[in-house]
């Protein structure tokens, strides 16, 4: 409780200090919000996640480093937010400078065995860990060190230090009002789910599919990728993509017609498309 | 001038901010090379949008379009034909 209320306190006083007043209200009271949630398969290879800068170190942030005073944390509300995460259980991996963690990232604890623990924010994603799966969120690094290309390497080191420990796959989402996360998350290639929209009013949250119907047309929306439907555009060759890419941008936008048209249906199962049970309302134009 | 040129500018004045002691060449990978970061991207759109009065929409932040001097050439001038 002390380490939670200290968290608040410290995170009231960044906003006032950075003169971020809208952020009390805006983080805790917005309306349709567009969230987007996105998986990561670490089955392939990881790229390097090393830095440039040889300064740069990654860690992960144990409870006793915390005890014995190992590091300390530019953000102070990050430094009490560990003391409560960690007891919790869950992991902090972060940057570190000169002994000072400079941006840090969380997941999800489990089980020896794989079997996940659930998180608060699977209510808002509709993500679900199975076996062996985890969870990674909320990232953050201090402002003055942003811009310096640390956010993808340190998503890196999660991703192989899980992988090393023999995790299948990460789980996250971001904010599709927040450019830098989404950023991050294109560089780093994680599949993106249905896009779903978030109303909170402090502790209530309502949460609905996207409004795909009212949105503009684009190909990417029908392409969104996901288990049951899913057209992995990246792997499509330039003729699948260019002759289905033409068809759906025509005047017959509608996914029935796509449907419908064995030739083109038939191609595009060179380029891993699944059949959809997407209703053709969501892609009208 | 045309579009790749004031896109061009806008990274060697801006993103690189002189760091560059090389010309920039326009088939360049920004990505690679570190220049359109989280928050390189950021200053991009803003200038994209402002300078050509056109809205680059979330799906089309994507590294393909970004990756080049020419691919956001392409993408700038994809969204002022539209």
């Amino acid at each position: 409780m002390f380490s939670y209320l200290m968290m608040m306190f410290h995170q009231v006083l960044e906003c006032i200090r950075g003169e971020r007043f809208s952020d009390l209200v805006r983080k805790r009271i917005y309306k349709d919000r567009v969230l987007v949630p996105a998986e990561m398969d670490l089955i392939g290879e990881i790229p390097f996640f090393g830095h440039k800068n040889q300064n740069y170190q990654f860690v992960e942030v144990r409870l006793e480093d915390l005890e014995n005073k190992k590091f300390t944390y530019a953000i102070p509300s990050r430094y009490y937010k560990a003391l409560r995460n960690l007891k919790k259980g869950f992991r902090n991996f972060a940057i570190l400078t000169c002994g000072v963690v400079v941006g840090d990232v969380w997941s999800t604890a489990t089980e020896p065995c794989g079997k996940p623990y659930p998180h608060g924010d699977a209510y808002i994603t509709g993500l679900c860990c199975e076996e062996w799966e985890i969870y990674a969120f909320d990232m953050a690094i201090e402002s003055s060190f942003r811009g310096k290309n640390l956010a993808v390497p340190l998503q890196r080191f999660l991703q192989s230090t899980l992988k090393g420990e023999g995790y299948k796959k990460v789980y996250g989402y971001y904010w599709e009002d927040n450019l830098s996360a989404l950023w991050m998350h294109r560089l780093l290639k994680f599949k993106e789910y249905p896009k779903r929209q978030v109303t909170r009013v402090l502790m209530y949250y309502k949460v609905e599919d996207y409004d795909y119907a009212n949105q503009p047309v684009i190909f990417r929306d029908i392409i969104t990728v996901n288990e049951e439907y899913c057209w992995d555009y990246k792997n499509c060759s330039e003729e699948t993509k260019t002759t289905c890419l033409a068809f759906i941008q025509s005047e017959k936008q509608c996914w029935e017609l796509f449907m419908e048209d064995g030739a083109l249906r038939e191609k595009c199962k060179t380029c891993q498309f699944r059949m959809a049970n997407m209703p053709a309302s969501k892609v009208l134009a | 001038m045309d579009t790749r040129v004031f896109i061009h500018n806008f990274i060697f004045d801006e993103l690189l901010r002189g760091a560059c002691d090389t010309p920039l060449n326009d088939d360049e990978d920004l990505i690679e090379s570190g220049v359109i970061d989280s928050l390189g991207i950021m200053s991009l759109l803003i200038f994209i949008e402002e300078h050509f009065s056109i809205k680059i929409s979330p799906d089309d932040l994507v590294p393909e379009n970004f990756s080049s001097i020419n691919t956001i050439t392409m993408l700038v001038n994809r969204q002022i034909n539209n």
